[in-house]
């Protein structure tokens, strides 16, 4: 481990103020969000903020100075950059960039294409090039399928229907609507990528959907009817006595379609069985004597004991 | 992938090593720096929400950028992402181009762009 002094490129001596700046300085330069690109600046930046994270405590300071501690063990739990969710397409909510709003540069790439080439007199025949889109719908959207309009780049709106099922990331085609051709040769496509927002509580899993449902002690112990959202509304579920947490229940045909085979999936209820909120005196006292007589070790099974 | 709530979102931060108070998001979600789900009276965020959040507290805190000048780099960030997504895809569309076209391509931009 290289001495924290020289990862922060100031003496032994450097004052608090010093190292803030030193860091500061650094940080604006090596934090991986403003250096989408570069690979290499996210162990650099880690390095520099353990050794910041040491050297701006003055106690541990001194106990470093005095070879007490080392560098070692600073490093903060790894964890996920803005970036790499914003180059993974997620967060588009925030991108103020696309395309369309990039018509300055791309206006001639596709629109003036023809024109250059018509005023040549002679017009090859070209098939008009694809475009694409992207479109923003829901968790239930696209469980449930839905339709959505969707301007395209000439100003004309499409209702696009999306198909109960469809995937994340998922790309729809929609035949003949992409640039007119030149020449007398068909347009190109307009390809439109969904991208679907998550959901609360359901999460997805090829056509099964996935919940975790928290159940009462009473309606464990002795089993229950209760009432369980699924992508299509409530239906009501059969708790069986004695259930436990972890115990999941499969509500047949309660996800969504799949898409190659025109099946749906299953929903898997997960059960957790959640105590009162404020502890219960009659329920200590039921628990203390009932416990006596049934003592038992879940530890043990697990092989925890 | 589930979605955490203000009070799980803070605590996962926190977790990182990152102080940050409630009071401090929900003046990010009001000034739109950070737009989480909004569904039945509670805010949702996902990772890309969180990962925003921690860069924000970073470049308040560790860079001194003071709250003025934090919108004008989110800003040119996001458009910077943005960017690079629309590069991405032109690299997508450029790979599906026949084999010439790209050599075309890539010569054209190996002039410009130099070595």
């Amino acid at each position: 481990m290289s001495d924290l002094y020289s990862t922060l490129g100031v003496s032994r001596e450097a004052s608090a103020d010093e190292i803030k700046r030193a860091y500061r300085k650094l940080a604006k330069e090596l934090h991986p969000d403003l250096n989408p690109g570069d690979k290499t600046v996210e162990q650099r930046f880690k390095e520099i903020n353990a050794a910041y994270s040491l050297l701006s405590d003055p106690d541990k300071r001194k106990r470093y100075d005095a070879g007490e501690i080392d560098a070692a063990g600073q490093e903060k739990p790894s964890r996920g950059f803005y970036r790499s969710y914003a180059d993974a397409g997620m967060g588009q909510k925030y991108h103020g960039f696309d395309a369309e709003a990039a018509e300055d540069i791309f206006s001639d790439l596709f629109g003036g294409f023809g024109r250059s080439r018509r005023a040549g007199g002679r017009t090859p025949r070209q098939r008009g090039a694809d475009v694409s889109y992207s479109v923003h719908i829901d968790f239930l959207e696209a469980a449930n399928g839905a339709r959505k309009r969707i301007q395209l780049a000439d100003g004309k709106t499409v209702d696009v229907t999306i198909p109960a099922g469809t995937a994340d990331g998922q790309t729809l085609r929609l035949k003949g609507q992409g640039l007119p051709g030149l020449g007398g040769a068909g347009a190109g496509d307009a390809y439109v990528e969904v991208h679907i927002a998550p959901h609360r509580f359901f999460t997805r899993k090829d056509s099964d959907i996935h919940l975790e449902v928290p159940v009462s002690l009473p309606e464990a112990v002795l089993g229950a009817t209760i009432s369980v959202p699924t992508v299509e509304g409530k239906v009501s579920m059969k708790v069986p006595a004695g259930a436990n947490s972890g115990t999941t229940l499969r509500l047949k045909g309660k996800g969504t379609v799949d898409q190659k085979s025109g099946e749906r999936g299953d929903q898997y209820v997960k059960l957790k069985v959640v105590l009162p909120e404020k502890p219960d005196a009659e329920l200590q006292r039921f628990m203390e004597s009932w416990g006596k007589e049934h003592g038992y070790d879940p530890r043990k099974k697990a092989g925890l004991a | 992938m589930a979605l955490l709530s203000l009070v799980e979102v803070i605590t996962a931060i926190r977790e990182e090593g990152i102080e940050i108070q409630q009071t401090e998001v929900e003046g990010f979600i009001q000034q739109s720096w950070v737009i989480p789900l909004h569904e039945e009276g509670g805010y949702f965020f996902d990772e890309a929400d969180k990962a925003r959040i921690e860069l924000i507290c970073e470049l308040r805190r560790d860079m001194a950028i003071n709250d003025e000048a934090v919108p004008v780099i989110l800003n040119l960030l996001d458009q910077l992402y943005g960017l690079r997504r629309t590069l991405g895809e032109i690299r997508e569309a450029v790979r599906e181009l026949p084999p010439d076209w790209r050599a075309a391509f890539e010569k054209r931009l190996t002039e410009s762009l130099g070595e």
